[in-house]
């Protein structure tokens, strides 16, 4: 069976994760950090780059929005102690080089 | 809080010293529970000073009221189970009856999910599983986890070999592995009855492992009987109560918790997986670090034993019992389990930390301090009277302390073997802030405890 990719954050200084063109960003939910994958269901955009109010997660290219609680039941599965997050990212294409990145980039949706 | 939840709680700390205040947890002036598995002591008192309703946090977690409330935890629990003296119940017939009364039965149920949340509530807090946990996910965290706990270095082995004095920390740590050793597998036992499945017979055959295949010589709680015995220590149930760190007796209760309640079923397999998955390699070392010790005499076949068995436990708890569990029962059951890997390597490790503290810890006699210098401390200093009637007790000091004999002579202890530290009139010792201490003095004496 295949394996996830594990990927270790120090949280908050690291709030990013890439793996090939794969996008996941990290997001504090009350105390509990979230990874959530940054692309819009609708076209792709990068929800690591939206606002989110009430509760709900706007698209910044067409304004779809998307419930907070969703995005994070959905997200990769994390074990958290402190600051240290670890994650499992799914992987795509077994065949491929998915050797992950974990950096520190601008994520509006917080 | 509404007046109504204040009433309660007031009434919940009520209950647990009503509870405390049973005949077989009186206080009693020896430092051992000699031949006795209903005898242990709670201090009503210093139990009536703790506030409930403020939980232990992660960093108050070596600390005088968790040492308590645990005690009083691993008490509500065992008295789930059946213990008898070794040598026969003639002469202890009411403490047996007081042990397992319905009445304290009943309070036990009242105060136990208070105990619950103060002692291990923080494991909520301090570990986070979240998102969407396929097999992938699942099977990755476990392999890496697993990974780094049989690679690890065995801090605790080093310790005792580096030890002032190595026979003294190796006892130690056998002290605190006796709060499970002695009474092996009876948590795994809470989840043999009921219907779930194949899973529940793969249970099941790690269980008869550990209970050697119905052979009581065999069994594990005999095999560490044997291992303490071969080193001249004894073997009752508790018989080491005072010297347990509230750290172990955490861990303990910890899969007490988790088995009492079914809703906990799927953190216990995840807590247990994990354990018996990463054991075989810490029980090898264990042996050599006793042979080092005690040489040919110890008989280490309880090691011996887990760092056979446990390879195949570990392999039948992952893939035959937690794996399965995950696929068939979804998310909510794998959160679960991956919550029971996180707690218990959490706990292990503050567990860990705090036996290392204790065992790096050798006391030594130096001049009293001055009445000037008691003067500057922070807190009043508490002036005790110690006489060979006095309540023995052990408490984990919440911050530095001195401890100055005014008059007479007092022994310190601050392990479960071995000779306390005698401190004279005049002379005093610090008591670092973590570290399990006790005094206890043949005749009258006094003694100021401050701290500093
Ligand atoms: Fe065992
Ligand atoms: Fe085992």
């Amino acid at each position: 069976m295949s394996r996830s990719i594990r990927v270790e954050l120090n949280w908050p200084q690291e709030n990013t994760v890439i793996v090939g063109d794969r996008h996941f960003f990290a997001y504090d939910r009350s105390g509990a950090v979230h990874v959530i994958a940054s692309r819009c269901a609708h076209r792709g955009g990068p929800l690591h780059l939206g606002r989110i109010e009430d509760g709900k997660l706007r698209c910044p290219w067409h304004g779809n929005t998307f419930r907070v609680d969703r995005l994070c039941a959905r997200g990769v599965a994390v074990v958290q102690r402190g600051s240290k997050v670890i994650a499992y990212l799914p992987v795509t294409d077994p065949d491929a080089d998915e050797s992950p990145a974990v950096v520190h980039s601008i994520v509006l949706a917080e | 809080m509404t007046a109504l939840g204040l009433n309660h709680d007031e009434s919940v700390s009520q209950q647990i010293t009503s509870y405390a205040d049973n005949d077989v947890y009186r206080p009693q002036p020896a430092p051992y529970v000699v031949d006795n598995p209903y005898r242990r002591p709670l201090d009503r008192a210093r139990l009536a000073g703790i506030d409930w309703q403020r939980p232990l946090t992660e960093d108050r977690f070596t600390s005088d009221d968790s040492l308590l409330a645990n005690r009083l935890l691993m008490n509500i629990y065992e008295s789930d189970s059946m213990f008898l003296p070794i040598d026969g119940l003639r002469g202890k017939e009411r403490d047996f009856a007081a042990f397992y009364d319905p009445g304290s039965r009943v309070l036990a149920d009242r105060i136990r999910p208070t105990a619950e949340r103060f002692a291990l509530g923080f494991l909520e807090e301090s570990v986070q599983v979240n998102g969407h946990w396929d097999e992938a996910g699942t099977l990755s965290h476990l392999e890496a986890t697993i990974h780094e706990a049989t690679t690890a270095d065995f801090p605790v082995q080093t310790a005792i070999e580096q030890a002032a004095d190595p026979r003294r920390a190796a006892e130690m740590l056998m002290v605190q592995m006796a709060l499970d050793g002695l009474t092996e597998a009876t948590a795994m036992s809470q989840n043999l009855g009921g219907a779930f499945g194949p899973e529940q017979s793969e249970l099941f055959k790690i269980f008869i492992d550990e209970f050697g295949y119905g052979v009581f010589d065999a069994k594990h709680s005999s095999l560490f009987t044997d291992l303490c015995r071969s080193v001249g220590m004894r073997t009752t149930p508790h018989h080491y109560w005072f010297f347990y760190l509230p750290s172990s007796i955490a861990v303990n209760n910890y899969f007490y918790r988790v088995t009492h309640d079914r809703t906990g079923f799927f953190r216990y397999i995840g807590a247990m997986a994990l354990l018996e998955a990463t054991f075989a390699p810490w029980f090898a070392r264990l042996t050599t670090a006793l042979r080092g010790v005690f040489g040919d005499a110890v008989d280490t076949r309880y090691c011996d034993e887990h760092a056979h068995i446990d390879q195949h436990h570990g392999r039948m708890a992952v893939h035959e019992l937690l794996m399965p569990l995950a696929r068939k029962h979804g998310p909510v059951a794998t959160r679960g389990l991956i919550r029971g890997v996180e707690e218990i390597r959490l706990l292990s490790s503050l567990a860990d930390a705090d036996l290392l503290a204790q065992l790096a810890w050798t006391p030594t006699t130096r001049p009293a301090r001055s009445a000037a210098d008691l003067e500057q401390a922070p807190g009043a200093p508490e002036i005790r009277d110690l006489g060979p009637a006095t309540a023995f007790e052990t408490r984990v000091a919440d911050a530095d302390t001195s401890v100055d004999v005014s008059s007479g002579s007092v022994q310190l202890h601050f392990s479960g073997t071995g000779d306390p530290l005698t401190v004279a009139a005049g002379s005093g010792v610090t008591v670092p802030k973590g570290r399990l201490y006790g005094l206890a003095a043949d005749a009258d004496a006094v003694v100021v405890v401050s701290t500093r």
